[in-house]
């Protein structure tokens, strides 16, 4: 003869499980994040480089998205447009508005290199707010370099040139710290 | 019946009290059920009968003690037929399928376990339901569904039984088939603990009876407890009258 008490169902034997249960999945949540956890790779500037989004002011910061648009406009342009022409276009960062004047006022000027390539030079009115900065288009491809103060670049502004003479590529990474 | 064939356990209610959501359903039930005998229970509507049936099955908070002296070694089958079956009527699957779905270990969408197939034929040929085994479960009517149920609880073949109103919907071919199963529960020594309102068959198949409203009201056999004065009391409003069980 076997004897067999009859439980009562209750809450007391569902909370247990529920709670272990809960401890066994977050215990192989540490478990996993531990193991898996890994090292965000990070870009290393060079030294004459300055990241987009850590090292400009908030002028800045607008100036250079506006003047990565207007080199893929001007790039595509049969002939290098004159600062004028890309202000009568009201193409930022060249036409003054009321974001002009916000960003630093910049005085516009450009003139084409002996290798094809177009130069646009943007010297701030407050430098307070933006520093000079300088747009080199070639190849299609435009390279924003900054430099704080009202300043003239070197005479052959190449990467090294500029490099040498304090001027920082303004550059843009995505790693790990990029969430949108 | 000789007490060599019993494979029923008798069931010990000591003291068994439930209260769910603070209101007491049940309190200091104290029954006695005889290994091997069918021990019905009555009473009126919310009296704690089906609550205290499934107190047996472990599917209630109780209090006090619920003993099983299961007459081997080891426990045996408990078989339940629960009073209706909540049931989507659109839910496609067949009276063979809703079997598998109850009685084997095989996910039931691979189709039936082939060493129960036989006895899925056989159960349900026993409760007058072989040519509906691939009928759709929604088609079926009430009383058919009841003696789907019925079935079921036959596979494995059980040593306790407990019934929760099963003859509700059935018609007069479908009591008939329940008295023959009655009987073969008792030919075997099954103990059946069974919840009925109909007082007519507790008084022809049960061997013992007990009154249920929140408490025991009376306990012994149908013949005599099962008087026009206690029937009354039963399932009057005020059961104060009554005397308790002894």
């Amino acid at each position: 003869m076997v004897h067999q008490i009859v439980r009562p169902s209750g809450v007391e034997r569902e909370t247990l499980w529920v709670g272990l249960a809960a401890g066994v999945i977050l215990c192989a949540a540490v478990v996993t994040v531990t193991l898996r956890a890994a090292v965000p790779e990070m870009v290393a500037l060079a030294a004459h480089q300055v990241d987009s989004r850590s090292g400009l002011t908030p002028a800045e910061q607008g100036l250079y998205a506006d003047l990565l648009v207007a080199a893929q406009d001007i790039a595509a342009a049969p002939a290098v447009s004159s600062v004028s022409d890309l202000a009568a276009e009201g193409l930022p960062p060249f036409v003054r508005d009321a974001s002009w004047r916000a960003r630093g006022a910049h005085e516009w000027s450009g003139w084409s290199g002996e290798h094809g390539e177009a130069f646009y030079l943007g010297q701030p009115g407050d430098p307070a707010l933006a520093g000079t900065l300088l747009l080199r288009i070639a190849g299609g491809e435009g390279v924003v370099w900054l430099k704080p103060g009202v300043v003239r670049p070197p005479a052959h502004p190449d990467a090294d040139a500029l490099a040498a003479a304090g001027w920082k590529q303004v550059v843009f990474s995505f790693n790990a710290g990029v969430t949108r | 019946m000789s007490g060599l064939d019993v494979s029923g356990p008798a069931i010990t209610f000591a003291d068994v009290g439930l209260a769910l959501g603070g209101a007491d359903i049940l309190s200091g039930i104290d029954l006695r059920v005889a290994a091997g005998s069918v021990h019905a229970l009555v009473g009126p509507n919310g009296g704690g009968k089906s609550s205290l049936i499934r107190a047996v099955l472990g599917q209630m908070p109780h209090r006090g003690t619920i003993r099983l002296d299961w007459p081997g070694e080891v426990p045996g089958v408990v078989a339940y037929v629960p009073q209706a079956l909540e049931f989507d009527r659109g839910l496609p699957i067949t009276v063979e399928d809703f079997l598998a779905v109850l009685c084997q270990h095989r996910p039931a969408f691979l189709g039936p376990s082939r060493a129960l197939k036989a006895r899925y034929a056989e159960v349900l040929d026993r409760v007058g339901m072989a040519d509906r085994r691939h009928r759709p479960m929604g088609a079926l009517s009430g009383g058919e569904r009841q003696r789907v149920l019925l079935a079921q609880a036959l596979i494995p073949a059980p040593d306790l039984v407990v019934l929760d109103e099963p003859m509700t919907a059935l018609d007069d071919a479908g009591a008939e088939v329940f008295r023959v199963l009655m009987a073969d529960f008792k030919g075997h020594g099954c103990t059946v603990l069974w919840v009925e309102h109909d007082l007519a068959e507790v008084r022809r198949l049960a061997d013992r009876v007990s009154g249920i409203n929140r408490r025991v009201l009376f306990d012994g056999a149908p013949q005599q407890e099962l008087s026009a004065d206690r029937l009354l009391d039963l399932f009057a409003h005020d059961p104060r009258r009554m005397r308790p069980a002894a």
